[in-house]
């Protein structure tokens, strides 16, 4: 009877109700995504070409030795590194900024917040356009507008400046974090920043001892995924391209021709499929070690419960 | 205060939607262009030969089969489906179809799975061979053979983009039926910027120089006060690799010789053709990203920004249909692909869209019925009329339109080209996405002079050679 | 006293006017693309050059845009869609990144590195493995892709409120737990009333990803049950008889129309994201 009620414990109750919990999770991901992940693996050490399914042969690491040894790979890895440089932290900063301006209640604060939303509600359908014209060097808006204070016009999607107008593009996006800074912003009690004003704190000691830290874990998420996706960074990079009539196989100019172009382009153009599925898995490699070093450096910053 | 706002909008939403129901405008497309004929109802006419026991009831290519309850799958990469003859062709035939949007990777996810569609629209340069060489394709000798409506020999030239004998393209078995197809490097031009610029109008049966068309294109650019630019002279929806493609081809050259798999990148014509349209585009003559009106050309040409777009017979009836250029037609008129050299014509067709069956289909005997339907007979009639390019069938030909001058003008130059037409060798080995990728991104560094001519035509030349042998391997070609 | 009010008062309001000007500007920049959308939606139907402002004012592409293609239907299934991820994410997803953050088990982290392994790859690697799989299973071109997804969870919503939950002071919990409340207590009655602005998140990104998903719907539904959004990326706004000109006002006037009710939708969830709520509890 004794040994009955020690065996469920709380550890163990709790232990079961997280397996309770995740059950759906897991017999899912088996259930629908475990068979695929193996097979695009198996793909990648294949030739396939996409049209061939039926008649793969097998090489083996060929195709990751290849990736490591391309050059043009290579290449392309670094200058996706540099863009996002440029960019995550940027990006980051104007998603907080934003959502710390629109924190408090003010007139208006449903229209403003709405309007700085736009960006990422734009179908990418009408995204494309819409840049190519704001870009165009003849009668574009950014070159009108540069013109009223008597800028000579930019060659935009030009070889000397398609790297700035991609970073243009991508900060004018990185108001996509507004709603979850909001949403994190929320949760900081009132109280902590009222005592800390009896205290006799300033605005800055405010912010950087209670906003940050209490919103951390968010800023941590934000950051993951502004990784993940600047490293995967493809979609807008071909909206800027030369002749973008291609599509999704338009080649960008070579300052903005990032590994997932490359990839893509192994893919459709050269009809190398499992060249270019092992290429994506070197890079969830890359990811997944910039992960485990950003995680690393939770305990520095982060600060979960309190 | 909530319910007055909210029975205001109640309020002014049904104003809106009475409006619309009062004064439903017309949709677009109910009023016929200029460029077609009188378009009977395909339905009609089909009813007017079933007495006469003409094709369309006996379209008994694959004998007396019924395929009542089939469901045919019909791909259609970027091209739109004609929705009447889907109508046409379920009340007509007891069987159902289904049009498929799919872009290449939905297309190699359907392949893998086996449930690829029955089907395909696809272009004949380029592509054609292509999925035939790597055995996508069903063989239709046979079905043509027996089919009562069909007959090889009434086949246009462009049927041999279809053709593949496991080494050659333009030789052996046939796999594709071409639908429509144009001269693709021929001009529409603009007379008024013509006039403008002080340019002669040119004749529409000559073949003019490519450095009359440089000459002419930089005559007609125009700048306003501010320095921005307001007329530029050359336009065109061909991508680069399709426009020096055809530069060579009129001096008999091909970049890839299909038979031997031999790369010609190396040349002197390539290289002149490089520095020619790299100064087309830096003189700001020609439409690109360096400087542009904000279409490829074609909308342009009708508001006279634009002296010339380089697109086949197909854009008149695109002309026809717009606003602003029917009224006006006869300012527009259609001239000879440029050569190299003048003495030799070089009208070539560069795309060429066609109707292929998937080898994995299981519906093959049905789907060559839907192919009858749509090519022979009554519908093949409508194509031509429609205006769209010259059909696959030679005798459809006098269906195309020639009521209206304008339509007559475009027909003569149209046909004159078709007599002097050169065949533009397309290899098997290399998808044209590829092709098309390596071209943009070489001739891009020498545009803005990031690279030498000569490291980029050195860098291409071995690209393609790399392309071209894996994709022998790929075909299982020695 | 009354020299030090004043400073005060000129000084908030010169932060008010600064925060003002600043946020004026963005909206302007920002509204752009919407701007954009609308003028150019209300060119002539046949026009092809994009503009940047407002130049013709054709409003009968509106109507064009809802009458030529089967409209109402695509909503429909976009609305059910919708329905499917919303219930995904506010219940599945929050259940999941419940028990990563607050509970503990043998195995926990490797199945959150799993968790994060899903997020890290591209779809497009397993993007025809999917498709094969999901045809061999027979459920291509059924709801059920869908609905099976968001049973699952969605790696990037889990991860989310992980995050989120973790942030929460412990006190709270631990003080429930001393005074012996279940787990069922404690997310019924502490978690889920704290995390109101999680839950406001969570709907929205669900509704919006379901309203915008073009890649799923185009990849496994035939073209009967598409929804807004796969319809918007394929070519569905043409002349009828001349099927290769694309209508590129009337499309840009559906894209109007299927950004709208995102925008309202977004403009009535922030609502609830306005400081001044006070979290209860710790005093008690």
């Amino acid at each position: 009877m004794v040994s009955k009620k020690k065996f469920w414990n709380a550890k163990r109750r709790e232990a079961m109700l997280f397996y309770i919990l995740v059950f759906p999770f897991v017999t899912l991901f088996i259930a629908i995504k475990l068979v695929p992940f193996f097979n695009g693996l198996y793909l990648s050490m294949t030739n396939y070409t996409g049209y061939n399914y039926d008649r793969l042969n097998w090489v083996g690491i060929n195709n990751y030795q290849r990736v490591l040894t391309d050059a043009q790979a290579m290449a392309a890895l670094g200058r996706t590194f540099l863009i996002g440089l440029l960019t995550i932290p940027a990006g980051l900063a104007i998603g907080l900024g934003c959502a710390l301006l629109l924190n408090k209640a003010r007139k208006g604060l449903g229209v403003f917040r709405t309007l700085i939303y736009l960006p990422s509600i734009v179908p990418t359908v009408a995204a494309g356009l819409m840049w190519r014209i704001i870009f165009n060097t003849n009668a574009g808006l950014l070159n009108t507008i540069l013109g009223v204070f008597g800028v000579e016009k930019i060659l935009w999607l030009g070889y000397d400046h398609i790297r700035a107008a991609l970073i243009i593009m991508m900060l004018w996006s990185s108001t996509g974090t507004l709603l979850l800074n909001l949403a994190a912003l929320q949760g900081i009690p009132v109280e902590l920043y009222e005592s800390a004003a009896l205290d006799g704190a300033n605005g800055w000691a405010k912010f950087s001892r209670i906003t940050i830290p209490m919103i951390s874990p968010i800023l941590f998420f934000n950051l993951l995924m502004g990784i993940i996706n600047g490293l995967q960074l493809y979609g807008q990079v071909v909206l800027l391209a030369p002749d973008g009539s291609n599509g999704i196989l338009s080649i960008p100019l070579r300052p903005t021709y990032t590994y997932m172009v490359h990839a893509y382009q192994q893919i459709l153009g050269y009809s190398r499929f499992g060249y270019g599925l092992a290429m994506m898995w070197v890079l969830v490699f890359v990811i997944a070690i910039l992960i485990v070093v950003v995680m690393r450096s939770q305990k520095y910053w982060v600060f979960y419960g309190d | 205060m909530k319910r007055k706002k909210l029975s205001c909008l109640i309020l002014v939403a049904a104003m809106l939607v009475s409006m619309i129901g009062c004064a439903t405008p017309a949709l677009p497309g109910e009023e016929t262009g200029a460029v077609e004929s009188k378009q009977e109802s395909v339905a009609a006419s089909a009813e007017e030969s079933t007495e006469e026991g003409d094709e369309s009831t006996s379209v008994d290519g694959v004998a007396e089969q019924d395929f009542n309850g089939v469901n045919l799958r019909v791909w259609v990469a970027d091209q739109n489906p004609n929705t009447e003859f889907k109508e046409y062709f379920e009340a007509n035939s007891g069987m159902t179809m289904d049009v498929i949007f799919a872009d290449d990777i939905k297309l190699m996810s359907m392949i893998a799975s086996g449930t690829a569609p029955d089907v395909w629209f696809i272009p004949g340069f380029g592509s054609g061979a292509m999925f035939a060489a790597r055995g996508l394709l069903e063989p239709l000798d046979d079905y043509i053979a027996k089919s009562e409506v069909f007959d090889e020999d009434d086949f246009v030239d462009a049927a041999n983009l279809f053709r593949w004998d496991g080494k050659e393209v333009g030789k052996g078995t046939l796999y594709g039926i071409p639908r429509d197809w144009s001269l693709d490097n021929q001009f529409w031009i603009n007379k008024k910027v013509f006039e403008d610029a002080g340019i002669p109008i040119p004749d529409s049966k000559t073949t003019y120089s490519y450095d009359d068309i440089m000459e002419w294109a930089k005559k007609c650019v125009e700048y306003d006060e501010d320095g921005t630019q307001i007329r530029w002279g050359f336009g065109s929806t061909n991508d680069l690799m399709q426009l020096i493609t055809a530069m060579l081809a009129s001096q008999g050259l091909s970049l890839i010789d299909n038979d031997s798999g031999k790369v010609n990148v190396d040349t002197p014509e390539v290289r002149a053709a490089f520095e020619y349209w790299k100064e087309m585009y830096s003189s700001k003559a020609a439409i690109s990203d360096i400087s542009t009106p904000g279409d490829w050309g074609g909308n342009s040409l009708t508001v006279d920004k634009v002296g010339m777009v380089c697109c086949g017979y197909w854009f008149g009836s695109q002309l026809a249909n717009d606003e602003l250029a029917k009224v006006r037609l006869e300012d527009f008129e259609l001239i000879q692909a440029p050569s190299v050299d003048p003495s030799k014509p070089s009208d070539a067709c560069l795309t060429g869209y066609g109707v292929a069956i998937w080898k994995g289909s299981k519906n093959k005997d049905a789907a060559f019925r839907l192919m009858e339907m749509y090519l022979g007979g009554e519908w093949g009639k409508q194509l031509a009329r429609s205006g769209r390019g010259n059909p696959g069938s030679k005798r459809f030909v006098e269906y195309m339109p020639q009521e209206t001058e304008f339509q007559k003008q475009a027909f003569d130059a149209n046909k004159y080209g078709m007599e002097h037409m050169i065949t533009v060798q397309t290899c098997p080995y290399v998808t044209p996405q590829g092709l098309s990728s390596i071209f943009q991104q070489y001739f891009y560094e020498t545009l803005y002079d990031r690279m030498t001519l000569d490291d980029a035509i050195a860098g291409m030349q071995s690209e393609l050679e790399i392309m071209v042998q894996e994709g022998k391997e790929i075909c299982g070609v020695e | 006293m009354g020299q030090v009010r004043n400073r005060r008062k000129t000084k908030k309001t010169r932060e008010a006017i600064l925060a003002y000007a600043t946020l004026i500007a963005l909206g302007v920049i920002f509204m752009y693309p919407l701007v954009f959308l609308a003028a150019n939606s209300l060119r002539h139907y046949m026009d092809r050059i994009p503009i940047m402002f407002f130049t013709e004012f054709h409003f009968e592409n509106y109507y064009f845009a809802v009458a030529m293609i089967p409209f109402f239907r695509y909503l429909l299934n976009t609305l059910k869609l919708v329905a499917i991820g919303v219930f995904g994410s506010v219940v599945m997803d929050f259940l999941v990144g419940y028990a990563f953050a607050k509970l503990n088990a043998p195995g926990k982290n490797f199945l959150f590195k799993l968790v994060l392994f899903q997020i890290m790859v591209p779809y497009i690697a397993i993007q025809i493995p999917q498709f094969v799989w999901y045809n061999t299973i027979g459920i291509m071109d059924t709801f059920w892709v869908f609905f099976l997804s968001a049973l699952g969870g969605s790696a990037y919503n889990i991860f989310l409120v992980k995050q989120f939950l973790s942030s929460f002071p412990r006190e709270i919990e631990e003080a429930a737990k001393i005074d012996g409340a279940g787990f069922a207590t404690q997310i019924t009655k502490i978690v889920i009333p704290l995390s109101k602005p999680l839950y406001v998140l969570l709907f929205f990104n669900a509704f919006v990803a379901a309203w915008n998903d073009y890649m799923g719907p185009s990849m496994f539904l035939t073209e009967k049950n598409f929804t807004l959004a796969a319809a918007m990326f394929g070519k569905l706004y043409f002349l009828p008889n001349k099927p290769e000109i694309t209508l590129e006002p009337v499309q840009m006037a559906a894209c109007v129309l299927f950004t709208v009710p995102v925008i309202i939708l977004f403009f009535f969830c922030q609502k609830f994201l306005v400081q001044g709520i006070v979290t209860t509890g710790l005093k008690g």
